[in-house]
Order: C-alpha cells, then sequence, then structure tokens
C-alpha cells in the first residue's frame, strides 16, 4: 500500500516532470535564442540605429560595435559645429575624405563633402531651416571648394552626411570580420538609410529589407531578398522642408551646382553591394545619394553595372530595378518601369 | 478488496488534484493574460528607455511627460504621432504604424515607437528609410 501510494505520487511527478520538461525546454530554447541574440537600439548619425548580432558571444560583440557606432556620430556630428581648422585632428576625417574621393574619381563627382556652410545655410535637418535669397547661395557656392580638392581648406566646414552612415557600416563590418573567432552567425546593423546585413542567417535563409514606400512613407514599395550586402538608400520623401503657408518641398539633398536642394523626377534610389565588396558601406551610400540625385535621365547607365545593384522608384511609382531578389508592392501603385 | 481499490492507476482524489492544477493554470490564463501574446502594441521609448507599452487595440490620444509636446493617437489597430513639438515633423508624417518591425523616429525628441507582437506577414528583417 505505501509502495502503491509511492507509485501514484511518482506518476504526479512524472505528469508534473513531463509539464515542467515540455515547459523548461519552451523556456530554454527562448532563452539561447535570445542569449545568443543581443540587440540594442541608439539615436547615433542623426538617426535612430538598431544592431542585432547573433553568435556565442554576441554581447561583447555588441558592445564593440555600439561604441564604434557612437564614437563616429560623435565626429562626424563636430562637423556641423565647426570649421575645419576648428576640429581636432581625427583620421576619420581624412579616411573618409580619401575614400569619397576615390569613389568621385571612379564614378564622377557625385559628393562634394566641403559643402558644409551651404547645408548650414538652409539647415533642412536643422531646428529653423529656410530658404535662403539667390545672393547668400552665390556667396557660398562662391567659396565651395573643388570636390576632390586633396588638402582639406581650413575654412570650409565638412558635411559627410551622404557618406557617413556607409562609412560607419564598413567599419563595423570590420569589426566582425576581426572577430570571426568568436563565431558571428549574422549580424543586422540598421542606420535607417544604410544597413548592414552581416554573416548568415540560420538555415541558410536571405535577408528581407522592406523599402520605405516613397510616395506616402507608410507600408513598403517593395522588399528585397538578399545575401549578406550593404543597403543604402536615399530619397527626398523624409526629410525636407515646407515653408509655412506653401506646398513647396525642400528635400535635404543638395545640388553643387545651383546649391539648392536637388530636383530629380526620383523619389528614392536603393543601392545594394555584396558584403564581399571592399568599402561596400561608403560605396552603397555614396552611389544611393548620387542615383537619386541624377534622376531618371541617367537610370540607364546605373542599371548597367554589374558591381552593385539598383532600385529606383519615380515619383509615379515607376521602378527601374536590376534586382533579382525584389517583390514589389504592386497592389500599392508600383510598377515596372525596368525589370 | 482494498487491495484491488488501492491497486487503481488514478484514484478520486488525484482526479481532484489535477483539476485543481487545471483550475490554477486557467486562472493565471485569464488573470494575467500571460499568453495573450497575439494583441499587438506599441512600445514607447524616449533615449532607450521603455516609458509605455499601449494596446493598440485601445484607440485613444495618449501623452507622457518624457516625450515633451507629443500626442500618441491610437485608432484602427495602428499608432501614429499626432502633434509634436519637433522642428521636422519627420514623426508625424510617418503615419500610422501596425505592423511587425514598424516604427516612427522622432531624432529631435529621441522617441520611437515600435509595434510588437502584430502579425508580421511580410517578415522583414529591417525597413529602410
Amino acid at each position: 500500500m505505501a509502495g502503491l501510494f509511492f507509485r501514484l505520487h511518482h506518476l504526479h511527478h512524472k505528469i508534473i516532470g513531463i509539464a515542467s520538461a515540455a515547459a523548461s525546454a519552451a523556456l530554454f530554447c527562448s532563452c539561447s535564442a535570445v542569449g545568443n541574440t543581443a540587440s540594442s537600439q541608439s539615436f547615433v548619425f542623426d538617426t535612430y540605429s538598431q544592431v542585432t548580432v547573433c553568435g556565442s558571444d554576441s554581447e561583447d560583440v555588441l558592445s564593440e560595435v555600439e561604441s564604434i557606432l557612437s564614437e563616429m556620430s560623435a565626429g562626424f556630428e563636430l562637423c556641423y559645429d565647426m570649421t575645419a581648422a576648428e576640429l581636432p585632428q581625427n583620421r576619420l576625417y581624412s579616411d573618409c575624405l580619401s575614400k569619397t574621393h576615390e569613389l568621385n574619381r571612379r564614378y564622377g563627382n557625385g559628393i562634394n563633402v566641403f559643402c558644409g556652410k551651404l547645408t548650414k545655410l538652409w539647415g533642412i535637418s536643422a531646428e529653423s531651416p529656410k530658404v535662403p535669397a539667390d545672393e547668400e547661395i552665390a556667396a557660398v557656392l562662391a567659396e565651395l571648394p573643388d570636390a576632390l580638392t586633396e588638402t582639406i581648406p581650413p575654412g570650409a566646414m565638412l558635411d559627410f552626411g551622404a557618406v557617413s552612415k556607409g562609412y560607419a557600416c564598413d567599419k563595423v563590418f570590420e569589426i566582425l570580420e576581426k572577430n570571426d573567432t568568436k563565431d558571428i552567425d549574422y549580424g543586422i546593423i540598421s542606420l535607417s538609410s544604410t544597413t548592414l546585413m552581416y554573416g548568415k542567417k540560420p538555415g541558410g535563409k536571405p535577408f528581407r529589407t522592406g523599402l520605405t514606400n516613397p510616395l506616402t512613407g507608410e507600408g513598403y514599395a517593395g522588399i528585397i531578398e538578399t545575401e549578406a550586402a550593404f543597403i543604402s538608400t536615399s530619397g527626398g520623401y523624409e526629410r525636407y522642408f515646407s515653408p509655412e503657408g506653401t506646398d513647396d518641398k525642400y528635400c535635404h539633398i543638395m545640388d553643387m551646382t545651383t546649391g539648392r536642394p536637388v530636383e530629380t523626377d526620383l523619389a528614392s534610389a536603393t543601392v545594394i553591394v555584396p558584403a564581399d565588396v571592399p568599402d561596400g558601406g561608403i560605396l552603397s551610400d555614396f552611389l544611393a545619394t548620387m542615383i537619386f540625385s541624377e534622376g531618371t535621365e541617367n537610370i540607364d547607365k546605373w542599371l548597367a553595372c554589374e558591381d552593385f545593384r539598383v532600385t529606383a522608384v519615380s515619383a509615379d511609382g515607376g521602378v527601374y530595378s536590376n534586382c533579382e531578389g525584389l517583390e514589389l508592392n504592386e497592389s500599392g501603385g508600383f510598377y515596372y518601369e525596368y525589370k | 478488496m482494498n487491495i484491488n481499490e488501492d491497486r487503481k492507476l488514478i484514484r478520486a482524489r488525484d482526479i481532484v488534484l489535477i483539476a485543481a492544477v487545471l483550475a490554477a493554470a486557467a486562472a493565471v490564463y485569464f488573470v494575467t493574460g500571460i499568453f495573450s501574446g497575439d494583441k499587438p502594441y506599441a512600445v514607447i521609448s524616449c533615449g532607450g528607455e521603455t516609458i509605455a507599452e499601449i494596446s493598440l487595440d485601445r484607440s485613444g490620444d495618449y501623452s507622457f511627460p518624457e516625450t515633451g509636446g507629443m500626442v500618441f493617437t491610437v485608432e484602427n489597430g495602428g499608432i501614429s504621432v499626432r502633434e509634436s513639438g519637433c522642428p521636422d515633423k519627420i514623426c508625424m508624417r510617418t503615419g500610422s504604424v501596425s505592423r511587425a518591425g514598424e516604427a516612427i523616429i522622432c531624432v529631435p525628441n529621441r522617441t520611437a515607437v515600435t509595434v510588437k507582437n502584430a502579425p508580421d506577414e511580410d517578415g522583414v528583417d529591417v525597413v529602410l528609410r
């Protein structure tokens, strides 16, 4: 009798045991997944960044990534308030400048990082944007150094806005590569308009990137599936300025020939560079801005390039793309102009 | 006889015990809503700290001391920023978000609104904007 009672008790233990084993298995799975995945959010590069790292040493690598991002962000931010001569000696500026020069030589002068005074004059991403007088614009343009100027003119103000996020993603890529002994499976580093997709997702699944609908700012124009890559987008739909009482829109990307915001018939341009291309981050950032600024007129030239992929959306929803993994949001009014 | 009765695998009092355990579990389920993880909600964070979680099925306007003059509106299962004192108004232009992973960001106010628990039909890893 006592033995039987014991057995019944044992059965209870068993039932409870099975239930708790199931529960703890479930807990263990989510814990181990959570334990391997470390993520964080912060406001750097004048935007919202999200970093996710998955692997056995994810916490260590994450904090390393976070600290380099905030360090670089602080460095680039100083440029908004200081002339080149006032800036502290920092390899960041000279390195980013020489990489931009290299791209300007290869693809034509797309980005002039000496345009800080022009950016400041308009102040489109700043507290109080305004449309400057023509004379003010002319005065700044007259002093604007050539894009390929080698030595930084002391009086110039630097603006790395068009390339800094891509450059930062390259530096993060270097950290992740350096840490390959630390077993990082994959990482997603999102600086809003530039993202690094690193490594391989579980089961070899592709990375899926949603391209914001540039016509409304809500939902997606499409979703792109890729392997590890740097992806950058450029558009006038988010950062722009409308003077009160007008319907005019001034986007934050400047045309160095007119000293005014670019006039383009594109709503956005997205560039994908495979992660194994050296300095692919700055390349994707640079090209996204350049392709967006040039509009549909030059799009064929870019679509013919083989080192990177392009998806450009025109102001009426026409899409020019040579991306294989693009799922277009056709019910949202987007259609192929070029595929 | 007695011995036979004792050999039953489960006796009445065991059934009572099992029923009690199930009842307790059901109570936990309904009272705490611990498994009601299928309801979408928005997490509002400021400077990286979570300051509120709002269920997306509770329509109404919300504001918090931490986020200054921002007014968050929940309606039709989505959340948007209706008012903000920031200069660029990017947060207001973002419109309503309701899908998993979607977010509204206000850099000047250091505020992020992210959607959790919504059905993730698109399964995107990241949104480029």
